[in-house]
């Protein structure tokens, strides 16, 4: 499932705010709603980058995720399984928790006032 | 220029107004109409010698004024504005309005409003409904956002 970046304050029912400036898989939402939210520009596709170019993760971590569970970019990453990766990696799910932490702090832009 | 490909009337707008108990009541089926005025309050500065002014900015503010129906039903929109108006501590409530309908990518606006005035007038010429005007200020901020649920 793809991840949007959000533009425009979202509201996301019963009190839920999304602020601008923060990543989301919006999974609640059909394709027309998604497209209609994307044609007034209040959100947009993630590009991802490849975990290499992260700072923090130009080392062996992005070599051997990639390795090992066939995993490329950020958007990959968070997609899959803390469990699953912890198993693999050999790693604490913690650890894992941690990594997607540090890849979101990266992709997030910083939340503009209003919107 | 291409002509624009999603321009929108009002035909389904949603207008939701907490009734006394703070209940969102939706409305929109005894209302037809919202007037809405963004403010921005300005300050020329001027100086000797100079043409055009140059403006400071402050504060910003909102009226919205709604037209519902003078209607007997209980939780519609004349219902909740006359009690509203005749409690004895009438506060603020929650406005909500969407445009141009309710749903994902439409345009939320919302506000803790404060009832200013109603006013209607009894016609005995007129055979349409007696319509209502309510003027809702802004208790606080005036928020702006899209549906995304």
């Amino acid at each position: 499932m793809a991840m949007y970046r959000v533009h425009r304050r979202l509201s996301a029912g019963k009190g839920k705010i999304l602020y601008p400036g923060t990543l989301s898989r919006l999974e609640w939402l059909d394709e027309t709603g998604l497209a209609r939210l994307t044609i007034k520009g209040s959100i947009s596709r993630v590009h991802a980058p490849p975990l290499v170019v992260l700072s923090g993760w130009r080392n062996a971590r992005a070599g051997k995720i990639r390795e090992v569970m066939g995993i490329n970019d950020a958007e990959q990453l968070l997609e899959a399984q803390d469990a699953e990766i912890a198993e693999k990696m050999g790693v604490q799910p913690a650890t894992v928790a941690r990594w997607k932490g540090e890849v979101l702090d990266a992709l997030m832009a910083k939340p503009t006032i209003g919107g | 220029m291409a002509t624009t490909s999603t321009a929108v009337n009002a035909c389904n707008a949603s207008l939701w107004l907490d009734d006394v108990s703070g209940t969102p009541r939706d409305i929109s089926g005894s209302s037809n109409s919202i007037d809405v005025s963004l403010d921005h309050n300005l300050g020329e500065v001027l100086s000797f010698g100079s043409k055009w002014p140059k403006r400071l900015e402050c504060g910003k503010d909102a009226t919205v004024t709604i037209e519902v129906i003078y209607s007997e039903t209980a939780s519609e929109g004349w219902d909740v504005l006359k009690d509203w108006y005749f409690a004895t501590a009438p506060g603020a409530r929650t406005l909500t309005f969407y445009i141009p309908d309710k749903n994902v990518g439409s345009d939320k606006f919302e506000t803790q409003a404060r009832l200013e005035s109603l006013s209607w007038t009894a016609d005995r010429g007129e055979a349409g409904p007696i319509m209502v005007s309510a003027t809702l200020r802004p208790d606080g901020e005036l928020t702006h956002s899209d549906v995304a649920t």
